[in-house]
């Protein structure tokens, strides 16, 4: 549990620059409440420990995209109560990773219907390593009930609250099984970490993950949106269409320097040693792990 | 057998409307167990003419395929409890015509998950008229709670009861939206009415449905199975592998004759009159109420 949690708080940790908060997993998930953030009536992003949820709340009953680690699902269905919601009905995994899938543990039991894309659903059945530079992370293969009973390969709709869900995955990027979910009514969309608003991508490139599908991916997602869409990160705070934008030109950028470095011969030090994302890292935080993932994804042939 | 045949006519013109001529107080519905927990259900007796029920009864749950009228959906639960299940968990529409979807006025109501492909619910949303040729039939849109939650176009996969099921979509065939539903690890697939074991296919051409569509979604189908395929048609009995093969040789070769037809300029009396089916009428019944018909319109040359 404690070689877990802190594996896990490096995970979180490559979504923050806040490190030394990380510290101790445990300590914030009996800690760090739900905090609730209104984006349109019976439409909230819920924050708390691991991966934003959006849920929508109606007469369908409730969906959530992302349910966070375990010990937040008490925490999140009070929450739910106090927006009026009730059970949840159906639960979109943006991806397998354990900040964003391990309450389906608790969720999938209940009879919570979870929708994944077929990839994702394939790493939940075996026991996986997420290799995050600075540790392994362990991932074990879930049971049965925390499995997604739905899945799909490129695209598929949900119809739900009286409003069109599109979900959408454009190959290999954060995962090999990332989900952008696109509320075509309210105008938002949930991009799972191939969009991180709380510092430099984690690429899982140990596992089939791509910078540049990351960046493909993004640019896939604002040809299907437009600038009135709300952009709901994997972490960090509420982003807007042009903050897309502007992540999409720093990672072409510093994806173009590193390949034309690797390009050159550069060794990973020498990559490292040559800044590619100097003019970013006051606000991204320590480029190290995310350089490391980026030679290695952009080293494959 | 004759009479079978006429009702498996009827069938394939999807008894529809005909809702209103069915005496559902003289229904009753049969299952057969085609797999341990996985069955087909067919509503008979009273005229009703519904579209085959599969249902898969296991560890998770109940999942069935198609979900016939509302009023034998009362019947099918206690059919599916008498046979171990619970609740329905989802449920499957093959396509939108109301001898396979309008138990979703039920269903949808209770809370049950409903999954079909995008045009069969985008046509759900709309009050359509079904030329079966003999007459019109009326469908009204459906209500929202009775409209499918879940929705895709190409390939859609569940993972349920130990199994994994693909749900595909190849082309407008039967109609626009159809669903080939394919359980890997009981090894059948339900076909809906792309595939009738004992009547010729109705094509729903004013809504989209398309002769060279249907031989290609039958063919993917075959190619997605094996000779151990246990094969549910949307209305008649249970076949296999070698039934579907041979609806297809069949209709490539009625195919072939009618565009023949069509090419030498043959009116659709003329087309009738040259019996293009003429050695398979024995096995699939009447080809001169639906079938010729939908077919010459379906086969004319495209603009």
């Amino acid at each position: 549990m404690r070689l877990a949690s802190l594996l896990a708080a490096s995970l979180a940790l490559s979504a923050s620059p806040a490190l030394a908060q990380l510290q101790n997993l445990d300590e914030q998930l009996r800690t760090t409440p739900i905090r609730p953030e209104k984006l349109a009536d019976n439409f909230y992003v819920l924050f708390g420990v691991g991966g934003n949820i959006v849920t929508s709340i109606g007469e369908d009953g409730v969906l959530f995209v992302d349910d966070q680690f375990q010990q937040m699902a008490p925490k999140y269905k009070a929450a739910l109560g106090e927006l009026g919601g009730g059970r949840v009905d159906f639960v979109i995994n943006t991806h397998w990773h354990f900040d964003h899938s391990d309450g389906n543990q608790v969720l999938g039991p209940e009879g919570t219907r979870i929708v994944a894309q077929e990839n994702s659903r394939q790493m939940m059945t075996k026991n996986n390593v997420i290799d995050l530079v600075s540790q392994k992370r362990d991932q074990p293969a879930y049971p049965a009930p925390a499995l997604p009973v739905i899945t799909y390969d490129s695209d598929m709709r949900m119809h739900f609250n009286g409003e069109r869900i599109d979900l959408f995955h454009f190959g290999p990027a954060h995962t090999t099984g990332d989900s952008a979910v696109i509320f075509r009514s309210h105008h938002v969309v949930h991009l799972g970490d191939v969009y991180n608003n709380a510092g430099y991508p984690f690429v899982d490139a140990g596992n089939g993950g791509s910078l540049s599908g990351v960046i493909e991916f993004c640019q896939r997602v604002l040809s299907e949106i437009d600038e009135s869409y709300v952009v709901v990160p994997g972490h960090g705070p509420i982003a807007r269409y042009q903050d897309l934008v502007d992540y999409v030109a720093m990672l072409t950028t510093i994806r173009d320097r590193v390949a034309a470095l690797i390009a050159s011969g550069a060794t990973l030090d020498q990559v490292i040693a040559a800044q590619p994302t100097s003019e970013w890292d006051e606000k991204k935080g320590n480029p190290t792990n995310f350089l490391n993932r980026s030679y290695l994804s952009l080293s494959r042939p | 057998m004759s009479t079978i045949r006429v009702a498996l006519a009827v069938c394939a013109l999807h008894a529809a409307s005909a809702a209103a001529q069915q005496d559902f107080s003289q229904a009753r519905i049969t299952a057969r167990e085609l797999a341990p927990g996985f069955h087909v259900l067919v509503a008979g007796g009273g005229g009703v003419a519904a579209g085959n029920t599969v249902a898969s009864i296991g560890e998770q749950g109940v999942l069935i395929v198609d979900t016939q009228f509302p009023p034998l959906v009362p019947m099918y639960r206690t059919t599916i409890a008498s046979l171990g299940g619970g609740d329905i968990d989802f449920a499957i529409n093959t396509h939108w015509h109301d001898d396979h979807a309008e138990g979703n006025k039920v269903l949808g109501p209770d809370g049950v998950p409903l999954i079909a492909h995008d045009n069969s619910r985008e046509m759900l949303t709309r009050h359509n008229s079904v030329n079966v040729v003999r007459t019109v039939l009326d469908q009204p849109a459906y209500p929202a709670l009775a409209l499918p939650i879940v929705t895709f176009d190409e390939r859609l996969q569940m993972h349920f009861n130990g199994e994994r099921i693909d749900l595909v979509h190849v082309a407008p065939a039967h109609t626009a939206g159809d669903v080939a539903v394919i359980f890997r690890g009981r090894n059948a697939v339900h076909m809906g009415d792309v595939f009738l074991s004992a009547a010729y296919p109705f094509f729903d051409v004013d809504n989209g449905g398309d002769f060279d569509g249907l031989i290609e979604f039958c063919r993917k189908v075959l190619g997605e199975i094996d000779r151990n395929t246990i094969v549910v048609p949307g209305h008649g009995e249970v076949a296999a592998y070698g039934d579907l093969e041979s609806y297809v040789d069949m209709l490539v070769q009625v195919r072939g004759r009618i565009v023949a037809l069509i090419a030498e300029g043959a009116t659709l009396e003329q087309v009738v009159a040259a019996k293009p089916t003429a050695e398979w009428d024995a096995k699939y019944g009447n080809p001169t109420t639906y079938f010729i018909d939908r077919a010459y319109k379906s086969l004319q040359p495209r603009q």
